[in-house]
């Protein structure tokens, strides 16, 4: 048995691929996106390449991947490829899996359905399985020691990069943040994430939003918590304004204390907080904040 | 030019979970219906290109007959026509085999889809039907201009955006932004919609993913949560305050 993962070089990303193919099978190889010539980790093989699309990638993976039982990767490279590999492989698909578990000859992939708000097993009905994997929810492993990789060859491209327009990372990554403090709707424009940003600043936190508050353009984009934003799981989540979707809720499901302050006691975040403050945010936070300035 | 969108209609996916129940392996038939919500995201795109370059929007769904008159809404919004393949299957290769067979047959130029549909929400619709076409595919993609053949499109990335140039026919999964979010369809539209043409076919495929389920369960995970005192501000902070302490958070 085999197991091929293809990532982006992030320690976190490769490293949980890493852990589910150990779960399934002795033997793995890797396609990493980098400009290095090694891999991080111990791998049979490794091969690199500097192409990020997906769309540009898929027919070079393909000419690799019939060789192999478990194709697995995860987050856009996954969605952007493993369905047509699986397609032309004649290979089960399984994606936005949380959970891989082999017992005996049977692998269980879990995934959420419905917002979170169920949770479905599955297993494979053929021998060869592409799995795409949902990010954080798998402990990476320690990718000890490196291997010499070697170029993919390359297909024809069929997408080009015209620019990659980045936004500038201030302090800690939101994936990462031991404390988030994430504003929705109820905050009303973009200015109160400023209050936001002066609290998570004194935790050494950081801010996040929900989806309602990206879509009014209050905040950027990769500020999004939830399912299809960025999944979270700090040790305290701090939710003002958000009423509480299962699209938000379904990415704070790995949160450890989540604080909900909103003015509707009936919102949904407080069926998910650890401790609720009926109130306009207005009033609290500032109330708060300075509490928490004073025991600096 | 003719732009496909492909529609998935749903149960309400913002019930809270104390009101969520399954039937079987499935929810339960007793929410509201709607467009799925991405997917709602993708026609606004399409109808905005179609604005700009005098485009047909068509869209296209694998459901129930009684899903028409929910799909409308897409009609009101700006869409041209509506085809709907009857089927009840709920494998995406099944649906992705249905879908390609009517764009291959009726040749649009851009398909659009919602990054992934409300309810299973795996995502892979829209790149299924890509391979079976053999066309290209861009997931999670927010923004597009058409000139001539060719596109230039925003694509979501962690931590950024890239531009991207690629040529049609191509098949791109669409997500939320500031730019697309829906419109309200207006008095005029509703009324509109109701003369525009719907299609029904049938459906017969027989394709599987290979991906057998073993079950649905609703997690049992149970929350308490405190609601502290606030009818004075002040002292509600000071009780945040001595319960993050209490869990050596502070």
């Amino acid at each position: 048995m085999k197991a091929l993962v293809i990532s982006s070089d992030n320690p976190k990303r490769l490293g949980e691929l890493k852990t589910v193919a150990g779960r399934l099978c002795e033997a793995h190889e890797a396609v990493v996106i980098t400009d290095k010539n090694s891999v991080a980790g111990s791998w049979e093989k490794a091969w690199v390449t500097t192409e990020t699309l997906g769309a540009n990638l898929t027919d070079s993976v393909l000419a690799l991947a019939s060789g192999f039982d478990y194709i697995i990767s995860s987050g856009d490279i996954g969605i952007s490829i493993l369905p047509e590999i699986a397609y032309r492989l004649g290979a089960s698909l399984a994606t936005e899996i949380t959970d891989v578990q082999k017992e005996n000859d049977r692998i269980i992939l879990t995934h959420p359905v419905y917002g979170g708000k169920a949770v479905a097993k599955y297993e494979s009905n053929k021998d060869k399985v592409c799995i795409s994997l949902r990010e954080n929810y798998f402990d990476p492993d320690a990718l000890e020691g490196s291997t010499d990789a070697e170029n993919l060859p390359l297909k024809e491209s069929k997408v080009e990069l015209l620019e990659a327009d980045m936004e500038k990372a201030e302090g800690i990554a939101l994936e990462d943040a031991p404390v988030v403090v994430s504003g929705g709707r109820g905050i009303g424009g973009p200015d109160g994430f400023n209050d936001l940003s002066r609290l998570a600043k004194l935790f050494e936190g950081t801010i996040g939003a929900s989806r309602a508050a990206v879509d009014a353009g209050w905040v950027p984009n990769s500020m999004q918590v939830g399912q299809t934003g960025t999944i979270v799981a700090p040790d305290l989540y701090i939710a003002v304004g958000i009423s509480g979707a299962s699209q938000h809720l379904a990415g704070i499901t790995n949160a450890k204390i989540v604080v909900a302050v909103n003015k509707d006691e009936e919102a949904p975040i407080f069926k998910r907080a650890r401790y609720g403050i009926v109130a306009d945010w207005k009033k609290f936070i500032p109330a708060f904040t300075e509490k928490i300035e004073q025991l600096k | 030019m003719r732009i496909a969108v492909l529609a998935k209609v749903v149960s309400d996916y913002e019930i809270p979970s104390s009101d969520f129940e399954l039937d079987g392996n499935r929810i339960k038939d007793r929410y509201n219906k709607m467009i799925g919500l991405y997917d709602e995201h993708a026609i606004e795109l399409a109808i905005q290109v179609a604005e700009k370059s005098g485009a047909q929007v068509e869209i296209i769904s694998y459901g129930d007959k009684s899903d028409v008159a929910i799909l409308r809404k897409a009609l009101a919004m700006g869409a041209n026509s509506l085809t709907l393949i009857e089927g009840k299957n709920d494998d995406p290769f099944a649906i992705a085999s249905e879908c390609a067979k009517v764009i291959k047959e009726k040749k649009y130029d851009l398909i659009l889809a919602g990054r992934q549909s409300s309810d299973l929400e795996r995502g892979v619709v829209p790149a299924l039907v890509a391979s079976m076409l053999d066309f290209p595919y861009i997931p999670i993609v927010k923004q597009i201009s058409v000139n001539g053949d060719e596109l230039e499109l925003i694509k979501q990335i962690k931590g950024g955006t890239l531009k991207l140039k690629a040529k049609m026919p191509i098949v791109l999964s669409i997500t939320d932004d500031p730019t697309n979010v829906p419109r309200i369809p207006a008095v005029r539209g509703i009324l509109q919609a109701k003369r525009k043409p719907v299609e029904q076919l049938s459906s017969d495929s027989t394709e599987g993913s290979g991906i057998k389920e073993i079950s649905v369960e609703i997690p049992n995970i149970e929350y308490k949560c405190e609601i502290l005192p606030s009818d004075d501000i002040n002292e509600a902070a000071d009780l945040l305050v001595e319960n993050l302490k209490k869990e050596h958070l502070l």
